[in-house]
């Protein structure tokens, strides 16, 4: 391997690059970890981060308007998360079923509205959109190195840290948070205390359907300009195996995700090179399947001790 | 001193499928008093302290609190009038801090935030003030059961309750710790606090109560000072009079039975707590041993280590002349051991198969079942056919799924098809338990009858009359350790076991060992 | 007069009973569906009511679109039946996604291989079809394995390895079975011999309709008549009865997982040597999922799984038909459909209160 990529593993230039492809993995760990804290599984992150890429160029195009976008991609997250809140809890169906059927359906329909807007099936190009601008942070940019990795990423890469923090607040410092984390590991023991488990998972899943649809919307306002078909490219279900590998905490949900989104870096540097793509692009799913496959042997023994 | 607190008066509890769970009960606490409740398993003790903390709705019959009739809507409601309860299984979250655990739902604010210091500090002072040695920023899951227990209580006081039901507390506690639960309740008692206390351990009761309350099949039977009853006779109070059912009239003798079961020096841990503590007993072909005891002293244990279920920790058990200890659940059924388990929805049946798939579970890989590959359906349906008139299930067809059965049905398919292997031993754990008299006194013939075709039953039931009609020879459990052995029930009355029972008596270990035939 | 007439039917018909209450959630469901397709195609359509109903009768407008119906239909039926394996086990197992696609380049090189086929089509698609199929059950092992031994979450693992064998898969066919020279994604042309033949004239009906038939039979023979049928489904039913039962877990999941990954495996092949004249899927195919929905529509039962692919199959069979004299026809379109069915279907509550409403009529009437 030429030297020359392992040393731009070390530069300022590559950690940007890692929290630039680390952000949609970001929203949608955030997205699986909170639903999956109060103890309703959201395994449609994959699917809302569609319709969050795709409902955020349409509404751009039609509002004019960059943020108009932004409010309907929050939308639309609040939306797949009361049918999935709806059908789970309500209707008694099995999530799993209800995730794989709304992951199938976005990715479907997804690519039948382009049609219907555009009239092509391959990307919104034609459509007028907008993107979310890009920021650099006044006095930050100056500075050497932590500039360059800090400063001038797109608005909802700083959302995306924003709301990372509030989460970590919200789940750690706030009574919400707490009583999420209880509704989670034991419901009747919440119950037995006067929490109203329904509402607080409601709530839960509401956050995990907006974090999901901005994780979408980084990738076609932001990241690239556009929708084309399959541009989520399984980065949903990248962010659920964050979230199994963290177990509940939520600062080990955002170094798996870390380390996800350095393997994804790795890849992109490769890329350039003349290794054969479609090889490296396995790499995160990789890293994915032995962070899986580690956590299991652990429990495994742990099981076994017992 | 005598001010009446919690009035219940007249209450009559029917459950929607005819179970009457309570008759007219009528208890007063007084303020400030220690007021056991007793009975037996299943007496309707449990169902009482749900309508009184509104888990359950009464069917008729009023509480009064504080002089007032209450209709609490929900537990919440009940919580914040001040009546706190303990429950059996802890509702904590062992992930949790104990002040975060104690909180919980009414946690400190500072804004919007959770205001944990306040937390620990609220906490802390609650706890010296009820002399609670405990750190609160500790961890639940790294406290012992008895510590638990101090976070429950802590709970229910961060919430102001003035009365206090304790369902069961001293079951998981050791003497020592008991003793030191004990103190505190005092203490509260003397703060003005209500203590209810409900156990099945007489001794434990006596002691601490200032009044004690009987509950019998659902009904009172009278409230008394605790210094004017004695042990006896709050036992025979508990246990009452039963009918002779014994079944010693269709039993006939095994002519040189052959040793079946030997089980020795069995201990079992879990979670390193001991739950089974050295015991020893065998079975012969030909008798039926029951092991008698209130629930949760290990017998449930004993049979889930015994049938494979869980693995163990000490000890051999011999099937005839094999041990079988480390063998898988498959060939000790090969052995010759079949298995009715007490809970028949969870491990004995699948409940959304038919009945003849659920016939032949345990027995499909036989030859006479299948082939190399191939069911032979025919031959299931016939057999299944067979066992369903023999064991008169009531259904239209073989075909029908078990959850459409009703308990005793369900509870006959289970026992037809661990009887259709013709066992050598038969392990029976609550075999009649939640169903009608009919379908029970059903299986309590063919146990009989396998007895006297020469199979060796242990039979375990936490239902005294069950095994005092059945068993030859019976052991009682307490405590995780048999504390008692008869040869015979000749002669041998309820309140005698009771007493063994309620942990009041106990053999010496020349005595204990004559459950064992030595060979 | 009305308590009269109740009476006489009170002992024929009642939809509360189950199968026929399972009917009515099903049919209900489909109405349902198919209503707020209508109500979509109205938003969009210059001409909804024709669109709608062209939609719902294109495909019996010939033999050969009916025929495409059963073209469509075989693949999810392959991937339906796999996918009913993991779900009647209680494993919730989503590999055949990737297993389709793997198992697609591994047939591939076996039918643009001149060295290896002897030209006589009968063996050559057969040697074609196995292989693929068992290249499909091995690798479906690996999670099963990992599931069996370790109680890994065999969903998310099986997902992450979709993506991994896609990448392995993708590079196999640019690197080794590409034609040189030949820009694109395509493998060189199969050979005839390998192929599977037309069956019926004037259709694309291809002799793999049989090969699933056969397998729809084998599965549901395999799940009724066999002990590891019974197996299967009494660990599915309830694990812990399996277990006090003496059943191994281990063994079964394996055994599953293989006999999954044979059947994704070969629904790959069929469809690739039946429809397509070189290996051209440049993403996987989307049929393991599917193939998931067949499942939970069919209830899990290899009869039910085809019906459903064949329904499924005959709105896709018809979008794609009329994609082309439609601007907002397209087989896409027909996932409203799908995602209304799974939502209703597997909710257990759906149309329950109104069971319970009748069931208390009855009673009350019964007095």
């Amino acid at each position: 391997m030429d030297s020359n990529i392992i040393s731009s593993f070390f530069t300022a230039d590559f950690v940007f690059v890692v929290i630039r492809v680390g952000v949609p993995l970001l929203f949608a760990a955030m997205s699986a970890y909170i639903a999956a804290l109060a103890g309703i599984s959201n395994i449609a992150v994959e699917g809302i981060m569609i319709f969050g890429a795709l409902f955020g160029v349409y509404f751009s195009a039609i509002t004019g308007s960059a943020w108009g976008g932004l409010a309907g991609v929050v939308a639309i997250g609040i939306l797949c998360a009361l049918v999935i809140a709806f059908f789970t809890m309500k209707m008694k169906a099995n999530p799993i079923m209800i995730g794989i059927a709304l992951n199938l359906f976005a990715a479907d329909i997804s690519i039948w509205l382009l049609l219907v807007w555009t009239g092509s099936k391959g990307t919104t190009a034609s459509l007028p959109s907008k993107v979310l601008p890009t920021v650099n942070i006044p006095f930050l940019e100056n500075i050497p190195i932590l500039g360059e990795i800090l400063s001038g990423h797109y608005f909802l890469t700083y959302v995306c840290i924003v709301l990372a923090i509030l989460l970590a607040i919200l789940v750690y410092r706030t009574p919400l948070g707490l009583h999420m984390k209880a509704c989670g590991l034991d419901a009747h023991a919440a119950e037995s205390v006067g929490i109203k488990v329904n509402r607080v998972r409601l709530i839960a899943i509401i956050l995990s359907g907006i974090f999901a649809a901005l994780g979408g919307a980084y990738l076609s306002m932001g990241y690239m300009s556009i929708f084309s078909n399959n541009m989520t490219a399984s980065r949903g279900w990248i962010g659920i195996a964050a979230q199994a590998v963290g177990q509940g905490n939520f600062l080990i949900v955002v170094i798996t995700t870390a380390v996800f989104a350095f393997a994804q870096g790795i890849v992109n540097r490769l890329a350039l090179t003349t290794l054969p793509a479609e090889l490296i692009n396995t790499i995160p799913y990789i890293f994915v399947l032995i962070g899986l496959i580690g956590l299991s042997i652990n429990e495994y023994r742990k099981a076994k001790s017992h | 001193m005598d001010e009446i607190i919690l009035k219940l008066e007249n209450i009559t509890k029917i459950y929607p499928n005819g179970t009457v769970a309570n008759k007219n009960i009528n208890i007063e606490l007084k303020k400030g008093e220690i007021h056991s409740i007793v009975g037996e398993n299943g007496a309707g003790k449990s169902t009482l302290m749900k309508m009184i903390f509104a888990i359950e709705k009464p069917t008729e019959g009023k509480i009064y609190y504080k002089g007032k009739e209450v209709h609490f809507q929900s537990s919440m409601e009940a919580i914040n009038n001040g009546i706190g309860m303990v429950h059996q299984h802890f509702m904590l979250i062992p992930s949790f801090t104990v002040a975060q655990n104690i909180v919980l739902g009414s946690e400190p604010t500072n804004g919007a935030f959770i205001d944990m210091k306040q937390a620990v500090k609220e906490t802390q002072e609650l706890a010296k003030k009820y002399n609670f040695d405990i750190d609160v920023n500790q961890k639940v899951a790294d406290l012992n059961v008895s510590a638990k227990q101090k976070v429950e209580i802590l709970k229910t006081l961060y919430r102001d309750a003035e009365v206090i039901i304790l369902d069961e507390p001293t079951a998981v506690l050791t003497p020592q710790e008991t003793e030191q639960l004990f103190e505190q309740l005092v203490k509260f008692k003397e703060m003005g606090h209500t203590i209810v206390f409900i156990s099945h351990k007489l001794n434990e009761v006596k002691q601490i109560s200032d009044r004690i309350s009987v509950i019998r099949l659902g009904e009172t039977k009278g409230t008394y000072d605790a210094k004017d009853i004695t042990i006896q006779q709050l036992t025979e109070l508990i246990i009452g009079k039963s009918l002779d059912t014994s079944f010693d009239k269709y039993k006939t003798e095994v002519q040189d039975p052959e040793m079946i079961l030997d089980v020795r020096n069995f201990n079992y841990k879990e979670n390193n707590v001991s739950k089974v503590k050295n015991v020893n007993f065998s079975i012969k072909g030909g008798e039926i041993l029951g092991i008698a005891g209130v629930q949760g002293n290990g017998q449930e244990e004993l049979i889930r280590a015994i049938t494979g279920l869980v693995p163990f920790q000490e000890g051999t058990i011999k099937l005839g002349n094999t041990e079988i200890q480390n063998l898988s659940i498959l060939k000790k059924r090969n052995a010759g051991m079949s298995y009715i388990p007490e809970d028949r929805m969870i491990d004995g049946c699948a409940a959304e198969a038919s009945i003849q798939d659920n016939m032949i579970s345990t027995t499909y890989t036989t030859d006479k079942y299948s082939g190399k590959v191939f069911l032979k359906s025919g031959k299931i349906r016939d057999v299944s056919l067979k066992l369903i008139k023999r064991f008169s299930v009531k259904t239209n067809s073989e075909k029908e799924k078990v959850s459409s059965l009703s308990g005793g049905n369900i509870q006959k398919v289970v026992v037809a098809r661990e009887w259709s292997t013709r066992p050598k031993l038969m392990i029976a754990e609550q075999p009649t338990r939640g169903i009608d008299v009919g379908s029970a006194n059903y299986i309590h013939q063919q146990l009989v009858q396998m007895r006297n075709e020469g199979s060796g039953i242990l039979l375990v039931s936490a239902d005294l009359n069950e095994v005092m009609a059945l068993s030859d020879r019976l052991l009682v459990m307490y405590d995780g350790e048999v504390v008692g052995y008869f040869d015979s029930l000749k002669g041998v009355t309820e309140s005698d076991l009771g007493l063994y029972m309620l942990g009041v008596e106990r053999q010496s270990e020349e005595e204990l060992r004559r459950a064992c035939y030595d060979n | 007069m009305t308590t009269n007439s109740n009476k006489v039917a009170k002992s024929t018909f009642k939809w509360t009973e189950e199968r026929p209450f399972e009917a009515l959630r099903i049919l209900s469901s489909i109405l349902i569906a198919l209503v707020i397709t209508f109500a979509v195609l109205c938003f969009v359509s210059p001409d909804p009511v024709n669109d709608f109903i062209s939609l719902l009768i294109y495909p019996t407008k010939s033999s050969f679109n009916f025929g495409y119906v059963f073209v469509k239909m075989v693949p999810l039926c392959f991937a339906g039946l796999a996918t009913l394996l993991y779900f009647r086990t209680g494993l919730f197992n989503l590999s055949t996604e990737g297993i389709f696609y793997i198992s697609g380049v591994a047939c591939t090189y076996i039918a643009i291989n001149t060295n290896i086929l002897t030209g006589n089509s009968i063996i050559d698609s057969a040697m074609t079809i196995l292989f693929a199929a068992i290249v499909g059950g091995l690798i479906a092992l690996i999670p099963g394995y990992l599931k069996g031994k370790l109680n890994a979450d065999e969903m998310v693992i099986s997902l992450m390895m979709n993506n991994i064998l896609y990448g392995i898969g993708f590079y196999i066919v640019k690197t080794y079975l590409a034609v040189p020279g030949i820009t694109g994604t395509s493998s060189a042309p199969f050979e005839t011999s390998a192929k599977l033949s037309n069956i019926i004239p004037k259709t694309q009906v291809h002799s793999g309709i049989l090969i699933m038939l056969a397998m729809v039979i084998l599965v549901y023979i395999v799940l009724f008549k066999t002990k590891l049928g019974y197996s299967i489904r009494m660990t599915g039913l309830n694990k812990s009865f399996a277990k006090y039962s003496g059943m191994s877990a281990f063994s079964l999941f394996m055994a599953v997982h293989f006999m999954a990954g044979f059947l994704g495996g070969m629904g790959s092949a069929v469809e690739l040597m039946g429809v397509y004249r070189a290996f051209t899927w440049s993403t996987t195919p989307g049929l393991g999922f599917a193939g998931a929905l067949m499942a939970m529509l069919g209830k899990n039962h290899p009869i039910g799984v085809m019906v459903a692919a064949f329904g499924i199959s005959y709105l896709r069979a018809s979008a794609q038909l009329l994609a082309n004299s439609s601007p907002v026809i397209d087989v896409k379109l027909v996932s409203i459909v799908e995602v209304i069915l799974t939502l209703l279907i597997s909710s257990q509550y759906f149309l329950r209160k109104w069971r319970e409403k009748q069931l208390l009529k009855e009673e009350q009437k019964n007095g």
